[in-house]
């Protein structure tokens, strides 16, 4: 397979303090200012401290049916992920994996956690 | 008694002390009644390890490599024990603290060094452990790494992945096992997992 023809998977692509996170930007509808009452990412994740951050966009979900908001620290960008750039897992460490995180990807020296949208909104709600 | 007596003596008593001395170096049951070094036993080489006021060992035939503890990227919603993950040669690993599982132990009167990460190999995969130092691979005869659990403790229960321990340079010395330990973090992962 040549080069051009390799699959490539959007991803919205943003931080929670020193973690580099994503998740496919299929599952995200709108991208829009901050929005009162929705809850961050971080504390979806267990990570309250993480969410400080200059500035804060609002993403609308869907997934499997069910649509939430959530909060993610600015910026926020659309990178796209190569399937070269995914970071093959032992069984050891799916098995250890929370719901949260589906696999891993590299980009430059950063790992990226690539997050389940199915989870994420159903933490949400 | 003549100083020659004297002398004999005292160069008995010597060999008898230097006997004692390094049948306890290296037997984990000195003291206990019929306990002897069985020198028709295979050496068996262990690496070992200090975590924190600890030390550790683990079969060196098990570690695959000894790296400098870098960048550990901690994944979300996993117990304390486990710290993250690395990327070491490509690999994504899990990194486990050994100090956490065992529970907090200072070090005392013990120089600081910089962390080393054991990349271990498991039937499951590989798996990194953190060390704050690795103190090489000594030897001890195979006999001495029985599983010996049946043996009262005076210091109370021990953890179920040290399968037995020994004396080393007049340290507690005890030896991982690691399959044992694996299945200890994942149910202790499990159960992290299943607290709201």
């Amino acid at each position: 397979m040549s080069s051009s023809q390799e699959k490539i998977i959007p991803l919205v692509r943003f931080h929670a303090g020193e973690l580099e996170l994503g998740f496919v930007a299929a599952a995200a509808e709108r991208l829009y200012d901050v929005e009162p009452d929705c809850p961050h990412i971080a504390a979806l994740l267990g990570l309250p401290g993480e969410a400080q951050a200059a500035e804060h966009r609002t993403v609308a979900l869907y997934a499997y049916g069910k649509r939430t908001r959530i909060l993610l620290n600015a910026p926020v960008r659309i990178k796209n992920l190569g399937v070269h750039d995914l970071l093959p897992t032992s069984g050891l460490v799916r098995r250890g994996l929370a719901g949260a995180t589906l696999g891993f990807a590299r980009e430059d020296q950063h790992i990226v956690l690539l997050l389940d949208v199915a989870w994420l909104v159903e933490r949400a709600k | 008694m003549t100083s020659g007596e004297q002398d004999n003596e005292d160069l008995a008593l010597w060999q008898e002390k230097v006997s004692q001395t390094a049948s306890a170096d290296l037997s984990p049951n000195a003291g206990r009644p019929g306990a002897q070094a069985d020198e028709s036993s295979p050496l068996v080489p262990l690496l070992i390890l200090r975590v924190g006021a600890r030390f550790l060992a683990l079969l060196a035939a098990a570690v695959r490599e000894v790296v400098l503890k870098g960048f550990v990227t901690r994944v979300p919603l996993m117990p304390p024990h486990v710290l993250g993950v690395v990327l070491v040669r490509s690999r994504i690993l899990p990194v486990i603290s050994l100090e956490e599982m065992l529970g907090g132990s200072a070090p005392q009167n013990l120089a600081p060094t910089l962390p080393r990460l054991l990349i271990v190999e498991t039937p499951e995969g590989e798996l990194g452990i953190v060390a704050d130092e690795v103190l090489g691979i000594s030897e001890f005869r195979q006999s001495h790494l029985v599983d010996d659990k049946a043996l009262p403790k005076a210091g109370g229960e021990r953890p179920p992945w040290v399968s037995a321990e020994l004396t080393w340079k007049d340290r507690l010395l005890c030896v991982l096992d690691v399959p044992q330990l694996l299945h200890t973090a994942a149910a202790k992962a499990g159960a992290a997992e299943a607290r709201p």
